[in-house]
């Protein structure tokens, strides 16, 4: 049996979304693996995704006292980015579950503390049970630091930093340059047409890698790269264990690898 | 306190002679205040602080007759759940058991209107709410029974524990299989991803 290179997903699934189905599939993948690896990588993209996603929220909560204003808030938020779909609609249910089966409290302002505390609770847990939830973490990171959220006085909390220091090469960058024939095999792998945003900027960061091996690599160019890290990185006897099949399979099949999901 | 990790040394008075009130407040008679029925002075054996005394949490918030203080009230709730929970323990048979742990979750309602005192305080009161809502109702085992006795004890000495402590008290409750979370958390993030996907 192959080791488990653990993606992002799998690691959300498993701290951010306890009692779902998504976590115990999550669970009983890894325990399927003799060797579960979670890249650093892995970590810094939940923080900055994920877990940044739950510290709006707290925060929101923090700023409204009011449940409802905060998953309102949200839906205004998303409406302005995306089309009304039923996303939005999933979004609006959630509010009405957490307000049926809400925290404690009978009023509004009630129920938001207690979800602010829950929140405030969950982030905090789940980022010190990050490294404990594999058999190895790997691929340290030097360039980016690893630090526990935070809650100011002010209430906020402060999930700095989320990118790598910016007056340093990205540690990734010689080793991915050591290899511009797998960096064209991913570009390929993302279709050229694509309208997605992310698969626009992952083309673009691997095209400079691939023109201008001198150039030093940054973080912004490290952050696009995003999912072609997990297949670069992701050692031949592992597999890319992810619920993101649609993005993953593709780059890690183009340099025959393989990627699974939970 | 000696599970608290805190390194103190008690000296017990049995029939103590008037400790001189460094807190100032009025004496008032014991059967008002919330104290324990044992009076010590602990003191700090380690530490910056070592032979300072340790002042007893209900020495320090003694309960003036006709005064409302929020922490006060606070600690007098804390001591009944502590209380029931003590009953609960040393109960024969589960379903007596499981009738003073009823009046604890009762009363969690009452003590989140007191997370004024701290965040660290409502966080615990929080999660043991979200823990009794995820069992649903399934009896507390002995163990899960205990910790949560033994972290109510420890909130009550220190009402005003910092979110860090708190944390790591949750982080207890988990250990003994308590589901500390809300239910539905993860479908708030599953909304949030499939719009992103959209």
């Amino acid at each position: 049996m192959s080791d488990a290179y653990v993606e992002t997903t799998v690691l959300t699934d498993i701290l951010l979304k306890p009692k779902t189905p998504k976590h115990d599939r999550a669970k009983a993948a890894l325990a399927r693996y003799e060797n579960t690896l979670l890249p650093v990588y892995s970590i810094k993209e939940w923080k900055a995704g994920p877990l940044d996603y739950f510290a709006y929220l707290h925060d929101k909560l923090v700023v409204t006292h009011s449940l409802r204003d905060t998953f309102q808030a949200l839906s205004a938020l998303r409406r302005g980015s995306y089309r009304q779909s039923t996303a939005i609609e999933g979004l609006t249910a959630a509010a009405t579950v957490s307000m049926r089966y809400g925290g404690l409290g009978e009023t509004d302002a009630e129920q938001a503390d207690s979800y602010r505390l829950a929140l405030e609770s969950l982030i905090i847990r789940s980022w010190r049970k990050r490294r404990k939830i594999t058999t190895q973490v790997v691929d340290d990171l030097p360039c980016y630091s690893e630090v526990e959220p935070r809650v100011g006085k002010d209430g906020l909390l402060d999930l700095k930093p989320q990118l790598c220091e910016r007056d340093q090469e990205c540690c990734l960058g010689p080793r991915l340059k050591l290899e511009p024939r797998v960096l064209e095999a991913l570009r390929n792998a993302i279709p050229e047409n694509s309208s997605r945003k992310e698969d626009q900027k992952r083309r673009k960061a691997l095209k400079r890698l691939i023109k201008h091996p001198k150039e030093i690599v940054n973080r912004d160019t490290c952050r696009d790269l995003g999912d072609a890290i997990f297949a670069f990185f992701c050692p031949r006897t592992a597999v890319v264990l992810t619920t993101n099949l649609r993005d993953h399979q593709p780059l890690a099949n183009s340099i025959g690898k393989r990627a699974e999901s939970p | 306190m000696s599970d608290t990790g805190i390194n103190v040394l008690r000296i017990r008075l049995n029939d103590p002679p008037q400790l001189r009130d460094e807190t100032t407040t009025p004496t008032v008679s014991r059967g008002e205040s919330t104290q324990s029925p044992v009076r010590e002075i602990a003191l700090d054996t380690r530490g910056p602080h070592a032979f300072a005394r340790v002042i007893d949490i209900d020495r320090l918030y003694e309960a003036v007759p006709g005064t409302s203080s929020q922490i006060v009230r606070a600690l007098e709730l804390l001591k009944q759940v502590s209380d029931f929970l003590v009953e609960a323990q040393k109960s024969d048979n589960a379903m007596d058991a499981d009738r003073f742990v009823q009046r604890v979750q009762l009363a969690l309602p009452r003590l989140f209107a007191y997370r004024s005192t701290g965040d660290g305080f409502g966080v615990i009161i929080n999660s043991l709410h979200f823990a009794f809502s995820n069992l649903h109702g399934t009896p507390l085992t002995p163990d899960q029974l205990n910790v949560i006795w033994r972290v109510l004890r420890e909130l009550r000495a220190r009402p005003a524990m910092s979110l860090e402590q708190a944390i790591q008290r949750v982080e207890e409750l988990e250990e003994c299989g308590l589901e500390v979370d809300p239910p539905n958390i993860g479908d708030v993030l599953e909304g949030a991803e499939s719009a992103q996907d959209e």
